[in-house]
């Protein structure tokens, strides 16, 4: 085998590995119902995921500008989902709805 | 203020309509939802056009956004039940006290405008969310209709707050 196919394999392998160990990240979920989001606190491990579901009337964001998390509008029934993926805990809010907060502790 | 009194007689036939008159019907009720929401719409647009206050101006446009959602919501709603919005008393004096404070607002600029614009924005959500507790939550027939009520309250909640608060700063400077 070529050094460059050798190198190409090794890249594909630490790749698949990479997925491999986000994949196996469990799976969260935040709704946001009532001008609020609902748990207003989670507890997650790095590679977890998170995903939140817009049940209100009204369009939300899930926003950290700091930390440069930053859903856009989700629209009512829409979803984001956000891969955890650094220690730290992560406060964030709705852009839209002042007093609208929630945090993401990462274990 | 003149406004604020040809404002507060219009949006007191909101919460006491139904005291001395019969309670709205589903279709009045839906009626005056998708009415209640399109006056704050309008009102929105002409403060996002007119006023210079970032804050003024974002919190007209949220109210732009909202409530064109909540409304989305709404008529999609009376459309799947077969329930067609019909006029009321309270529907009719919701919409004059709109048109005058409308016409108000128009006249006035800067922060003249600004201060009127949230002083109506806090009296009329006080007033609408009085007429969600005391009309038509307890009014509504069809269950999806009330639950959509219900469900649309920490909307208003969360606009009262947010006017409150503009209120205040605008107070201040």
């Amino acid at each position: 085998m070529t050094r460059l196919a050798t190198r190409a394999l090794v890249l594909a392998a630490a790749v698949a590995l990479s997925q491999g160990a986000l994949a196996a990240g469990k799976a969260h979920q935040v709704t946001i119902e009532g001008i609020k989001f609902v748990p207003e606190r989670i507890e997650v491990a790095v590679g977890d995921s998170i995903t939140w579901i817009n049940r209100d009337l009204v369009p939300h964001t899930v926003t950290n500008a700091a930390k440069k998390i930053e859903s856009g509008t989700i629209e009512p029934n829409g979803k984001w989902r956000y891969v955890v993926r650094r220690k730290g805990d992560i406060d964030y809010v709705c852009r839209f709805h002042p007093g609208m907060r929630g945090t993401v502790d990462v274990k | 203020m003149r406004t604020l009194s040809v404002t507060a007689f219009a949006i007191a036939a909101l919460a006491a309509g139904a005291a001395h008159a019969q309670a709205p019907s589903d279709p009045q009720i839906a009626g005056i939802v998708v009415t209640a929401n399109q006056i704050d719409i309008d009102a929105g647009k002409l403060a996002k056009s007119r006023s210079k206050n970032k804050e003024v101006q974002a919190f007209a446009n949220q109210m732009i956004k909202d409530h064109s959602a909540v409304n989305k919501q709404a008529v999609a709603l009376a459309k799947k039940l077969g329930v067609k919005p019909e006029a009321s008393d309270t529907q009719a004096s919701l919409k004059k006290g709109a048109s005058e404070n409308m016409s108000n607002l128009k006249k006035l600029k800067g922060a003249a405008f600004d201060k009127a614009y949230i002083d109506h924005e806090v009296a009329y959500h006080e007033a609408v969310l009085d007429a969600i507790d005391k009309t038509l939550i307890p009014s509504a027939q069809n269950a999806e209709l009330k639950g959509l009520i219900v469900k649309v309250r920490p909307a208003f909640v969360a606009h009262l707050d947010h006017a409150k608060m503009i209120q205040g700063k605008l107070e201040k400077s």
